[in-house]
Formats: C-alpha cells, structure tokens, sequence
C-alpha cells in the first residue's frame, strides 16, 4: 500500500510512507471537523449528493 | 517549520490530473453500484413481500404482538426498497440481483477491474500517472475514519487474536523465505525484500527493507512484481473460494488479513466479501502492519549481524518504519469507546461520528481506482526465478494455513461488535 520507493528526504527525515501517514491523519482530522461543525450536511453529501442516479 | 514544508513535495501539481481521473472513475462506479443494489434490494423486496404479508395475516389471527411488530418493520422496509425504484410487487429485476449477488459485481470488483482493463488495453497517459499513484494511499484516511466502527473490546479480543496470528504468520513466513533463500542460492538482497514482502505488508514491507539488506533495483523489480502477481490473484480468487467454501464474514476477513500481502488489496478483497469481513480485516491488519518495523529490525538482523556484522539502531528504525496514520485509527476507536455524547456513533442520526462513516468509503473507492490503474501485467511480468517460486510457495503455504486456522477460531471470536 506505501508509496513509490522515493529515497527518504534528508533534511527531514521524511520518507514518501511517512509523508503519506501525515496527509491521511491531517484529511481525516479535516473530515472529523467537518462532521463536528455540519454532520448532517457531510452526510447528505457523501449519501445522497454524490449518488446523482 | 522544514518538515512542514518537506509535506508538500516539489511539483505536487503533476498529481492533479491522475487525482481528479481517479475521483470522477470513482463516482462513475459509486453510483453504477448504488443503482444496482437499489434494483437487487428492490427484486428481493418484490419476491419477499407476499410472504411477509402472509405472515402478517396469520400473526393477526393469532394476536401475535411480537410477530406482528417484526413482520410489519419487514414489510416497511421491503417496500421502501421497492419505493426507491417506483416498482411494484410481482416487478423482477433478475439482471440486477445476478451480477450484484451472484457474481458480486460491486464497486471494488468493477473499479479493480475496470482499472486493469484502462490500464492495460488503453494505456495509462504519463500525465495520469503521478495522480493514480497519489490515489493509492487514500484508503488510509478511510481506515483512519473507519475507527468510529470499533469500540476497545473489539480491539482486544479480534486484535489481541489478529496480533498473535499476525505475528505467527509474518515471522513464520519471514523466517521460511530468508533460510529458503539462503539455502538455494537466491542473493541475500533479494532473499531479504522477499522474506519481507511475503510475510508482512507486500510493497511496503520490500521499500522499508531493501536499504536495510543492500537489494539492488532489479531485486526490488523481482520481489514487488512476485508480490503484486500474487496478491492480485488472490484479491479476485479468495472472494470466490471463500463463498465456495461458505466461510462466515469475519473469517473471511481474518483469513485475507492473513494471506493477503499488501494492505489496500485485503481490503478491497474483505469490503467486496462484506462489511463484516471488511471490520474484521481491517482490525488484524492494523495489528499487522505494526510489526512491519520488527520485521525490518529482524531483516537486518538475519542478514547484518549474522552476516555481514552490520549494526541496528532499534529504536530508530522502530520509529522510521512504524505507520503513523495507524494511531489516528486508534484514537477514534478510544474516542468511540468512550461513550462521548456529542461524538454520537455511526448509527446515531445527526452526531458527527454517523456523518463520518458515511465518508469513509469514497476514500477507498478512490484508492481502489488507484489501484486498478496501477495493476500492469508488464509489472507483473518481472516476478520470476528461484526467489518467485520461494515466495509464492510460502504465500500459498500462509493462504492454506491461514484458511485452517481462521476455521478453527470459528466466527464469533473474529467477529467485530462495534459501537
């Protein structure tokens, strides 16, 4: 599931499966705040706006 | 403020078009899905419904209060589905049910396939490809968010189960491959990126290995394509064998958590089984991945120390190649199990933890179109020699055994009960 073997970034240490981890934890922290602030509208997109047939 | 900036990497922007590729691939499939299993639910509502009225009938006669509640919540809910397509009783619609139940044709099995198709007969245009590669990694925000589906005891009876069969299996495996390897000749490079491939997490467990035991590109070449040969192969063989054999669900689940080497593809095997399945895999497999920085610690140690005198410094290769996101998973298990009000569950209407799980599988449609399109047989042609046959044997060997086992637990102690 990693990533492309992208040599580990020197300066930081951050390697492409690294990098990979922070975005999930950052989308998914994006997609709980979201669902804190309007859960009702990230539903009925995610369940019914999405599906247009 | 460097390894902020290090998140973004240099020409992102080349990612855009594969990126949006996969997601409109994924809503096209999405929604082919839905309108399938709304005209299977509503062929089976349409056959169900003159015996549940029936029963209805009968349990009115009766004065059968238990009988008459369950029959008319039935009876509500088979017309709902009938509703959803304006149909009416004595419609079929058997095209619908045949390809969504019998040959479950759902959104995994056609963005797998059709991925491989587009790939593979049309191409994939160099523009797309940075993109199709950067839709692969979505599914971990889908398991990140899939979290809200667990509560802690799930995590301690079907994880502290998964984690020992995980850790029997991966160093099992591990071990056979690299004394295999060594004993018919196979390099020591290749050797070790196939032990790790093959025991722990496919791809990723051959990236993190490979600096580690001095593996050459070609010997990364032979091992990912030997893992990605097989792991395809199982991803569209064990949905079939697993109903032919008439496994539960969460069996299913820990079995393709065990015999599947590459995260994504387990998961895609599991969520086209079932949800069940899909709650069970994912648990073991996140008790799996864990041990993916011992196995590195172990690779060095059977080829550095033992060989060549190399040194390890546990602990940061500990750090390095444990995957993160995976806490994140955890955190919202402990969040659910904490019972917080405002949090809600997945089937709390309105609460933040219902309009979560309501996300999480447009993530892993995306990946899975990430992945169909990154499936090229040219790829898969690479697999080969002694180091093939060593690793796809002991596969097929863990697949066997792991089929055993999970048959042995039985159901109930692989089941997840959620929140």
């Amino acid at each position: 599931m990693s990533s492309e073997s992208e040599p580990e970034d020197k300066a930081t240490g951050l390697s492409s499966a690294k990098r990979e981890d922070i975005w999930a934890l950052i989308i998914a922290g994006i997609v709980m705040l979201l669902s804190i602030a309007a859960p009702e509208a990230v539903y009925n997109l995610f369940k019914k706006v999405l599906y247009i047939f | 403020m460097t390894k902020l900036r290090s998140l973004v990497v240099p020409g992102w922007t080349k990612i855009i078009p594969g990126l949006v590729f996969c997601i409109v691939f994924a809503v096209i499939v999405m929604n082919i899905d839905h309108v399938l299993g709304k005209y299977h639910k509503a062929d089976v509502a349409s056959a169900a419904i003159p015996a549940i009225e029936e029963r209805l009938v009968e349990a009115t006669a009766l004065g059968d209060v238990g009988s008459i509640d369950s029959a008319e919540k039935q009876l509500a809910k088979q017309q709902k589905a009938l509703d959803n397509v304006d149909g009416t009783v004595g419609d079929a619609w058997p095209v619908a049910t045949l390809l969504y139940q019998k040959f479950q044709f759902k959104y995994v099995a056609m963005l797998l396939v059709g991925g491989i198709l587009i790939r593979n007969i049309f191409g994939l245009p160099e523009i797309l490809k940075p993109g199709v590669a950067a839709a692969r990694p979505l599914i971990k925000p889908g398991i990140i968010i899939l979290g809200v589906h667990y509560v802690w005891s799930d995590v301690v009876r079907v994880g502290g189960t998964g984690m020992i069969l995980a850790a029997v299996f991966i160093f099992g495996t591990a071990i056979t491959v690299m004394w295999l390897s060594r004993k018919y000749g196979v390099s020591d490079g290749l050797g070790g990126i196939m032990g790790a491939g093959t025991g722990v997490c496919g791809v990723s467990a051959i990236i993190a290995t490979a600096p580690v035991v001095g593996a050459k590109p070609r010997d990364m070449a032979y091992a990912i394509g030997t893992i990605l040969l097989f792991g395809t192969a199982m991803l569209f063989i064990m949905p079939y064998l697993g109903q032919a054999l008439g496994i539960s669900e969460p069996q299913f689940g820990a079995w393709s958590a065990l015999a599947i080497l590459n995260t994504a593809q387990l998961i895609a095997a599991a969520e086209w089984y079932g949800e069940e399945a899909r709650n069970t895999a994912v648990l073991i497999n996140a008790a799996r991945i864990m041990l993916i920085p011992l196995i590195v610690v172990f690779a060095v140690w059977f080829y550095g120390i033992k060989g060549e005198g190399k040194g390890i410094d546990f602990w940061a290769t500990i750090r390095a190649k444990f995957p993160i996101f995976i806490l994140g998973f955890f955190v919202l298990i402990i969040l659910n199990s904490a019972g917080i009000a405002f949090l809600g569950g997945p089937k709390s209407a309105g609460t933040p933890f219902w309009a979560m799980d309501a996300v999480y599988k447009w993530f892993f449609a995306i990946g899975f179109a990430g992945i169909g399109l990154s499936i090229s047989i040219e790829d898969m042609k690479k697999a080969g020699g002694t180091a093939f046959a060593i690793g796809s044997g002991a596969a097929t060997a863990k697949m066997v055994i792991g089929l055993i086992v999970v048959l042995l637990l039985g159901t109930e102690l692989l089941r997840v009960g959620g929140g």
